[in-house]
């Protein structure tokens, strides 16, 4: 993984920059992938697929009370968060809204 | 002694900086001498084990200006106490030299009313210069159910005894009616009574040692010192949070107890900073549980005054003055603002766990956001709830007893961008905590642990992992009327988040087997040593819900707990396969995990297969892409 | 007839040889890193040429020897121990790993990350046996021999050199243990092996298996090396068996300290602790508080009513070590410790040192940050051109220059208010650490005569003593080379000691039978090796705490038959000390006392002769050689006078400096000094 350089970019999540001085659009850092404004909900613009949590686990455990949503970068297939959604939940919670970067 | 006065403030009130220095840490010192008398003295493994103590200093006013490094739950909540203390009691009883208040109630400070605090106020030439605190949570408190944290409690009546600033010590003398009153109303008052004196001997350590301090910098100094550490507290915590970028983050977790029953309820936490401020809004959080699964608002304050602490204001010092840039919002009637009188036993295990991770979660986002030396701190889920066996009955000695087992204070730490996070690295709320002996256990308690060790797949995986947490089993061995039940959160959902592609943890698990096989099976040479081999034994197997009312518990009968690890960081399918295939040997990992959720094809002797991996993970990139769907086109159907 | 003492140390080998009419040497040799016998062989041959002999002579006529070695300490800390491996019971694999958590440090640290020490052996090397014994030693789930078998060959095949056993309850019963030994022997006899049974027959899964564990690591190195030492002594002439010196605060003859390797973990420290007891003796001094100040740490030693102080629980470069040892307690401060100024503004010394490479700025060896040793020099503590006797001259400039670029300009001072801050703040750590220890035994500091040593404990213990409240200070003759006089001048010890719940009311006759048994156990295990039972004596101790507790406290108990008066007198004497620590309003005697342990050390009483200084030094001019400004608080003219020049019972007046050959005395003003019978220089304020 590359060191960031943060004066060039903002970066607002491990796999997701944008250009502050530029036209702040997140951009996914592997593949390039234009997701839309910094001001919008990235995870809006991912590929969403909902499963069973755990399900990775050799031991069987009581039911779950809650499922994973998983978001992919739709360029490349990098897993960019697995959030936990109970029920009601119906829209992508927007985890990371930058307003401006820090001071230099 | 020296009489001469070093460090007069001059003229401007500013204190030579090399004296304030040596002055702070003395202090410090005086604060850890305190924390350590009090291990000594006390005979519960929570607090000489656990760590669950701390002495702190307050101002006349009751202001926190300098605390130790015991449980910083309660730094905040306890200056509640020292300010209630002198609102009530000033006039009546009055407030004199030698005294020492004893409370417990939740709602004026601490978590639950197994946090016992002792405050004394500290006289110097007759004028009350300053307040020392002892906090200790201690295992009994006369409850509904044992322990104090309550599987059955609907109301605070059912969680104790409260004790609202008692005398126990009045101009000197140390008060026996009331220490009977206090240890007489509770399971175990050797317990209780022994943790008492272990308060009132930090408070005599710290009071005493506090005392030749001021002989020997002057009222002066010291009054101006304690202001000085406030206010640098808040002066430092400003310029950091000046360094970090403005915006708002986001996030949600789910408990799955109210206390009573199993169901789910949402905890949620915005977080908003600009400038030299920042805001911790709960709005959207869960109505409050009609069980022990709520935070009073003093719980809350200091579950955050913690969180801040570990992670944002890391390396600052630790009083009230570095959280004053904070504010919160908690919405009344909520599970972290519980509307006297709800049951709030659950507040430090299951509901703190949950409103500190949502927290962290945000502040782990904002630190990445903010990049340089703030990068090692953007840290996955470490602090997650877990879930506590307890036991009630008649020891091996014929002696009543009340035992708690706190081996999940060696939970797994999260991940960074830059490593995995510590295997059984402990609770970060108690930074003094270390786990029982199981010897030293054995000793105490009618109970037997089969093992204690690594509990494979406990760590969320990543591209770097989850530290892991541990997994124990525990046997009856010896005891008389024994009953068994337990207290938390996270069997169904996971206290735990992960980070950018992380896993969160997975959750706690617990199940007793009973009426087995084992005794016949131990007397034959055979010791079961995980949940598999405890599954094959006979017996009936009943897996316990987050928060267990009591069921009788006979010899050889087990009870088997898997706690918490740490959150991943990062896809886990660009861990190094080398990495991966470590975790199996060391079992830290599965196989089936590796291959499943790593995506790391590894040979028959574990080995990784580089080609094959490469294979192996295009294929699941490319199912991703198959079967994901994007949000916004996919309407109310979703994939 | 000669009586030799040894000590190497990381830069120096210290000889301190003494003859039968008590005339005595002290030499220094450089230590030969690699091939320590050379230094040694230097140091006797040094020595030897004082007595006007050689170094064959005085070999073939020793009468004793006694060594401290840091081979188990070196091999620790540079991790080159034996192929370790460890055998446990079944479901306890981890303990050793998670440590119970292992961030106990104090004070704690609460950060998100950390790292354990590396294990000392591999994880796939920790191999389980099905087996189980309860608290009261029964036998619960048999020892299943196939599976030890099994383990062992595995551990084998892998060139395992070393093995711990470490199983549950294995010191309330040891079946398991010895018989996973025999099968050891039996079938691997080249294997050492470590039973916990008999290293550290003490109560704590993970401490006894981390203790054993360390044993195993460092045995091999140890043997090997003492075999080479007392073989190569013997082809040079020497008759008698080496004694030598443990971290327990005695010496074992060099047969039995083969057995428990791990004990030499730390014996240079306790030499010096060990020297502090002896100089009390001396000088008649009961209270004593031994600083020795040198490059990197700063270590503390008490002495309490003319005995070294124990802990039950120590940690070496992280590593957990449950066996009495004196309690010397280390922190990082010394000559080489770095000063800066943190994030906060804060001005910090230590723990980082410059070491000797590079060492402080002023030694010009490419050191640029700056330490306490270049504090020192730009306050005219130390004269650069009479460091070590003048055998290197240091550079100021330097010092100055790196105390003014990192210190001086962030903090807004100047260069010598910076230096003075470095110094204070050093010197308050070392006092606040020499506080916790005496104020969490309930000690008053002001009680205790400080004894300073170390390459810089000189220079700076007259600023730490007052703030202690300590009105009198001793550098002994010999503060450069401490530690080899306190390992000349111990006796021969072992403990014996018995873990177990003794419940009130206490019956007399069972603690003399158990104290019976410890005593004969000593007694045959000494003898057995030759040593005289006439020189033998015992001293017996019990631990008590209130029911329920963790933490004991020892109270020491008459020699004789107890009758039950004394343990009523016993249990008042806990609840006093037991008060003393924790104030009033503590004691509980309602929450029932009892007895954890009960032991006896064992001790060799050996003749060793008192050292005689007199007689040498009395043509001393008595006066300063020169005087010079030196900064205390600002700047003072101080005499400075040479070691050499001063007369045995004439009082100086402070403000001034004494130059030792290796080291700098520093009296402030209103401090008063001379020089003692024994060559001690005192301190008094």
């Amino acid at each position: 993984m590359p060191e960031p350089n943060f004066r060039e970019e903002l970066r607002i999540h491990d796999q997701l920059a944008a250009d502050w001085h530029g036209d702040r659009v997140i951009r996914c850092r592997q593949c390039g992938h234009a997701f839309g404004s910094l001001f919008q909900n990235y995870k809006e613009r991912a590929l969403l697929r909902v499963r069973k949590p755990w399900e990775y686990l050799p031991d069987r455990r009581p039911g779950e009370f809650v499922e994973y949503w998983e978001f992919y970068c739709p360029g490349c297939g990098v897993l960019l968060a697995v959030d936990p959604m109970g029920p009601g939940d119906r829209k992508p919670t927007w985890d990371i809204r930058i307003a401006s970067p820090p001071e230099e | 002694m020296e009489t001469q006065r070093l460090g007069k403030p001059d003229q401007l009130g500013q204190l030579d900086k090399v004296e304030y220095e040596i002055f702070s840490h003395r202090l410090f010192n005086i604060v850890e001498e305190g924390r350590i008398a009090m291990g000594h003295v006390s005979a519960s493994p929570v607090v000489v084990e656990g760590g669950e103590t701390l002495c702190a200093f307050y101002t006349p006013e009751g202001e926190g200006f300098l605390t130790g490094a015991g449980i910083l739950l309660h730094v905040t909540g306890a200056a509640d106490f020292v300010k209630r203390t002198l609102d009530w009691y000033r006039d009546d009883p009055g407030i004199c030299d030698g005294d020492q208040f004893l409370w417990n109630d939740p709602y004026v400070g601490g978590q639950h009313t197994q946090d016992n605090i002792i405050v004394k106020p500290i006289f110097y030439q007759g004028d009350l210069v300053a307040w020392v605190g002892s906090f200790m949570h201690t295992h009994e408190t006369g409850a509904i159910d044992p322990t104090g944290t309550c599987p059955r409690a609907t109301e605070v009546f059912h969680e104790g005894i409260r004790s609202f600033g008692l005398k126990i010590m009045d101009g000197g003398r140390f008060r026996q009616d009331i220490f009977n009153t206090v240890t007489l109303n509770t399971r175990d008052p050797d317990l209780v009574g022994l943790d008492h004196k272990a308060k009132i001997a930090g408070n005599n350590v710290c009071a005493r040692l506090f005392l030749e301090l001021v002989d020997r910098y002057g009222l002066d100094f010291v009054k101006t010192a304690m202001r000085k550490m406030i206010d640098d507290g808040e002066k430092m915590a400003r310029e950091r949070l000046r360094k970090l970028p403005d915006g708002t983050w986001h996030s949600q977790l789910y408990g799955d107890s109210s206390g009573l029953e199993q169901r789910p309820f949402k905890v949620v936490c915005t977080v908003t900073k600009k400038g030299e401020e920042i805001i911790f809004d709960y709005t959207g959080t869960a109505e409050q549980n009609p069980g022990s699964l709520n935070a009073a608002l003093p719980a809350t304050k200091g579950r955050l005054f913690c969180v801040l602490m570990s992670q944002l204001f890391w390396g600052l010092p630790w009083n009230e003055g570095t959280v004053r840039p904070m504010r919160l919002i908690a919405p009344e009637g909520t599970v972290v603002n519980a509307r006297f009188p709800a049951a709030v036993s659950n507040a430090a295990i299951g509901m703190g766990g949950l409103l500190g991770e949502v927290a962290h979660e945000c502040i782990a986002k904002m630190l990445h956001a903010a990049g340089g030396e703030f990068l090692e701190d953007a840290v996955s889920s470490y602090s997650g709830s877990a879930q506590h066996a307890y036991w009630y009955g008649i020891n091996q000695a014929g002696k009543r007893f009340v035992g708690t087992v706190l081996d999940t204070f060696s939970r797994g730490f999260g991940a960074t961008p830059f490593r995995d996070g510590v295997d059984t690295g402990g609770n970060v709320i108690a930074p003094a905590g270390s786990i029982a002996d199981v010897e030293m256990f054995e000793l105490k308690y009618p109970i037997m642990y089969l093992f204690r060790q690594h509990a494979r797949d406990s760590g969320g995986p990543g591209r770097f992992r989850g530290g892991v947490g541990g997994e124990a089993a525990y046997m009856m061995f010896g005891g008389r009327n024994v009953t068994m039940g337990a207290y938390g959160c996270g069997l169904q959902t996971a206290v735990s988040y992960g980070l950018f592609g992380g896993y969160p943890a997975p959750p706690s698990r617990t199940f007793a087997v009973m009426a087995s096989l084992l005794k016949e099976r131990m007397a034959g040479g055979w010791v079961p040593a995980s949940a598999e081999e405890l599954a094959s034994m006979g017996g009936s197997k009943k897996e316990l819900a987050a928060n267990q009312p009591e069921f009788a518990v006979g010899d050889y009968d087990v009870v088997f707990n898997k706690w918490l690890g740490g959150g991943g960081y990062g896809d886990p399918l660009t861990r190094d396969p080398e990495a991966v295939a470590r975790d199996l040997q060391d079992r830290a990992v599965s196989r089936q995990a590796a291959e499943g959720v790593y995506g790391v094809v590894l040979d028959a002797e574990g080995h990784p297969d580089l080609a094959a991996t490469a294979r192996r993970r295009e294929e699941i990139r490319a199912e991703r892409l198959r079967l994901g769907r994007i949000w916004e086109n996919a309407g109310t159907e979703l994939p | 007839m000669y009586f030799i003492g040894i000590d190497v140390g990381g830069t120096f080998t210290d000889c301190v040889a003494i003859d039968k009419n008590g005339k005595s040497v002290i030499v220094k040799s450089p230590t030969t890193h690699g091939r320590l016998l050379e230094g040694i062989f230097n140091a006797i041959h040094l020595a030897a040429e004082s007595f006007d002999t050689d170094g064959q002579t005085l070999l073939q006529e020793l009468s004793q020897l006694c060594h401290g070695t840091t081979i188990s300490t070196n091999t620790l800390l540079s991790k080159s121990g034996a192929k370790t491996g460890l055998i446990t019971t079944k479901g306890h694999r981890d303990a050793l790993l998670m440590m119970r958590v292992g961030r106990l440090t104090h004070p704690p640290k609460f950060g998100l990350q950390f790292d354990r020490p590396e294990p000392l052996v591999k994880r796939r090397h920790i191999k389980e046996v099905s087996e189980r014994i309860d608290y009261k030693g029964s036998v619960v789930s048999p020892l299943i021999e196939a599976d030890v078998i099994q383990a062992v060959d595995e551990l084998a095949a892998e060139g395992i050199q070393a093995v711990a056993v470490s199983l549950l309850w294995a010191f309330i019963n040891p079946v398991h243990e010895q018989a996973i030994q025999r099968i050891i022997e039996q079938r691997h006899p080249e294997i050492h092996v470590t039973l916990s049974s008999e290293l550290a027959p003490f109560i704590g899964e993970y401490e006894r298996t981390s203790t054993t564990v360390v044993n195993s690591y460092v045995a091999l190195r140890l043997r090997s090396y003492l075999k080479n030492f007392s073989g190569t002594l013997s082809e040079r002439g020497m008759e008698v068996s080496p004694l030598i010196m443990q971290a327990t605060g005695g010496l074992l003859p060099l047969q039995l300290s083969m057995e428990s390797p791990i004990t030499t973990i730390n014996s240079g420290p306790v030499g010096g602790a060990i020297a502090c007891r002896e100089l009390g003796k001396l000088t008649g001094q009961p209270n004593l508080l031994g600083v020795d100040m040198g490059g990197t740490s700063f270590d503390i030693a008490l002495i309490v009513d003319g005995m070294t102080t124990v802990t039950l629980a120590s940690k070496f470069a992280g590593y957990d070590i449950s066996i009495p040892f004196v309690d010397v307690h280390s922190i990082g401060a010394g000559g080489g410790s770095i000063a800066r100024v943190d994030v906060a503004g804060r001005l910090k010394v230590g723990p980082e040192s410059a070491e000797s490479e590079p060492g402080p700025a002023c030694y010009d060896k490419g050191g640029t940050e700056p330490t306490v040793t270049d504090a020192d020099v730009l306050l005219g503590l130390i004269n650069p051109e009479y460091y070590v006797a003048g055998r290197f001259a240091l550079k100021k400039e330097l010092a100055e220059k790196a105390i003014r670029e990192k210190i001086a300009a962030p903090l807004g001072m100047d260069a010598i208010e910076a230096a003075n801050g470095i110094l204070k703040v050093v010197n308050s750590s070392m006092v606040d650490a020499m506080r916790t220890r005496t104020i969490q035994r309930g000690l008053d500091p002001r009680e205790f005569t400080m004894v300073a040593f170390g390459g810089c404990g000189a220079t700076h213990a007259s600023f730490l003593a007052p703030d202690l409240g300590i009105r009198k200070i001793l550098v002994p003759y010999s503060d450069t080379a401490f530690s080899a006089n306190g390992v000349l001048g111990a006796d021969i010890l072992r403990s014996f000691s018995v873990t177990d719940i003794f419940q009130p009311p206490f019956d007399a006759d069972t603690f003399n039978r158990v104290f019976n048994q410890l005593d004969q156990e000593g007694r045959k295990l000494f003898t057995g090796v030759g040593i005289k039972e006439e020189i033998l004596d015992f001293m017996h101790f019990v631990e008590m705490r209130y029911r329920g507790q963790f933490y004991s406290l020892e109270i020491p108990m008459p020699p004789r038959a107890l009758t039950s008066a004394d343990l009523e007198k016993a249990l008042d004497d806990f609840e006093d000390l037991y008060e003393r620590f924790y104030g009033t309003g503590t004691r509980f005697r309602e929450a029932g006392i009892i007895a954890t342990r009960l032991r006896s050390d064992c001790i060799g009483k050996l003749a060793t002769p008192a050292m005689q200084l007199n007689g040498r030094g009395k043509s001393g001019i008595g006066r300063s050689y020169a005087s010079r400004k030196v900064y205390f608080d600002g700047w003072a003219d101080t005499a400075i006078y040479r070691f050499e020049d001063l007369l045995i019972g004439k009082e100086h007046e402070g403000p001034a400096i004494v130059e030792k050959t290796g080291s700098t005395v520093v009296v402030r003003p209103g401090q008063r000094f001379s020089l003692d019978e024994h060559y001690n220089l005192a301190i008094e304020m």
